[in-house]
């Protein structure tokens, strides 16, 4: 079949060319994809603003033999806040960056792309403080890492197995390290792993209420460290972010 | 393949924006069958604008000396400052014959998911520009996410007395209702117009 009609979440968009753009999607039947749309940059554009960053669409993409084509797209959901307010700009990106470069290109993760739905639509219903330090950011990101395969080991030492108190969070081994396993591990204090095991434990919803907190943003510091240990680069939303 | 002053030709043709390896080759092959005198004004043309256009030390479009000939021309309202992401933004805005004031040129919009941040872009050049003689900054920059966050960005940043506004949005001159897309048409009536006032 060479045109597909898929749901998909638009994870960014490149200029390309003269008028056209490049978009980076996550469909909920086919994963991660890139695909092309013509002439979307031109005032006249029958696209208009449907295929921006953030919004969800229904597409029609046909299938070339070295790229996909989006040759038709209704709007699902648009976010509007996220245009309005630079820390849910950021949450936003901080998520669609992150299942960019977490997940290949062509395979099929419906809970993806449920979880950046909703991640999404959390983020654009607004929450407390700076994005760096909302429990919402660090949620969306441990959730993500979680459907990658590269949840942090938080219950016991992830270099030993041990139990007890971890004293540091090292990316390398993949989670909390105790005292004799310290190797290049960065200390972590008590909060930030109890932030770890919040973000973990509640839902997007739950963790939208949650109020800002130091430990929120020690414990995204770490999380980045591992996300960047696994995806080979570090996000430039974070950057952005100042963290 | 080719000679190797050919393969350098095709590779630098192809560094171009939009111009792919095979249109690169077209292109160099068209030159080479070209006449020298039809040519070579088109090597000059390139290493002429590289030695002498610069940009503008005081809104950043592109000059051929301290100051574009915007800034130079003491006939523009330096009340009004127009802001644009890219020096070719100007163009279509002068185009219209509607401005007459002075523009800014950011040098982009500010991108989390490109890394671009404030510090990326010409933001406190215009913070810095923006004196007692300014009574209006005009956000010009691109409806896109990147062009909005930008637009509202600067407006937070910009003195309480100074009037910000934003280009509208809407349906295009000639358009047809039926074709628009929903978040343009959603613009459209956020953003209507009595017709009746303006009678008055």
């Amino acid at each position: 079949m060479r045109y597909a009609t898929t749901r998909a979440v638009v994870l960014s968009s490149r200029p390309l060319g003269e008028a056209d753009r490049w978009l980076t999607l996550f469909t909920r039947d086919q994963g991660r994809i890139d695909a092309v749309v013509k002439g979307v940059r031109r005032t006249t554009s029958r696209w208009g603003g449907r295929l921006e960053p953030f919004n969800v669409c229904d597409l029609v993409l046909y299938r070339g033999r070295t790229r996909a084509t989006v040759t038709s797209a209704q709007l699902v959901d648009v976010f509007r806040h996220l245009r309005e307010d630079r820390e849910a700009l950021t949450a936003a990106a901080v998520g669609c960056e992150a299942a960019a470069l977490l997940f290949a290109e062509g395979e099929p993760e419906e809970r993806v792309f449920a979880l950046l739905r909703s991640g999404l639509r959390e983020i654009d219903a607004g929450f407390h403080g700076p994005a760096t330090g909302a429990p919402l950011v660090l949620g969306f990101l441990v959730k993500l890492l979680y459907e990658a395969g590269y949840l942090p080991v938080l219950d016991r030492c992830a270099s030993c197995g041990a139990g007890g108190r971890a004293l540091a969070f090292s990316a390398a081994r993949g989670g909390l390290v105790c005292g004799d396993c310290l190797g290049d591990g960065v200390p972590i204090t008590p909060e930030a792993i109890a932030a770890l095991h919040a973000a973990v434990a509640l839902p997007l919803a739950e963790l939208r209420a949650a109020p800002p907190s130091a430990a929120v943003e020690e414990a995204l510091r770490d999380l980045h460290l591992l996300f960047a240990y696994h995806a080979g680069t570090r996000l430039r939303a974070l950057r952005f972010a100042r963290l | 393949m080719y000679s190797p002053s050919v393969d350098r030709l095709i590779k630098e043709l192809a560094r171009l924006p939009g111009i792919g390896p095979r249109s690169a080759q077209r292109l160099a092959f068209h030159i080479l069958r070209q006449k020298p005198e039809q040519v070579l004004p088109l090597a000059q043309a390139i290493v002429e604008v590289k030695e002498r256009i610069g940009f503008c030390r005081r809104c950043f479009n592109l000059a051929e000396g301290a100051l574009c000939t915007i800034c130079a021309d003491s006939r523009r309202d330096g009340g009004v400052i127009c802001v644009v992401e890219q020096p070719a933004d100007i163009v279509p805005v002068e185009r219209t014959g509607e401005f007459r004031g002075l523009y800014h040129v950011l040098g982009g919009a500010l991108s989390p998911l490109d890394g671009v941040d404030p510090d990326d872009l010409h933001i406190n050049e215009l913070l810095a520009r923006v004196d007692e003689s300014v009574h209006e900054v005009i956000l010009a920059t691109n409806p896109t996410m990147t062009g909005e966050a930008t637009a509202m960005y600067i407006a937070d940043q910009m003195p309480a007395r100074v009037r910000v506004t934003r280009l509208a949005s809407g349906l295009p001159v000639g358009g047809d209702l039926e074709y628009a897309d929903e978040l343009t048409l959603g613009r459209a009536f956020a953003g209507r117009r009595s017709l009746r006032h303006e009678e008055e």
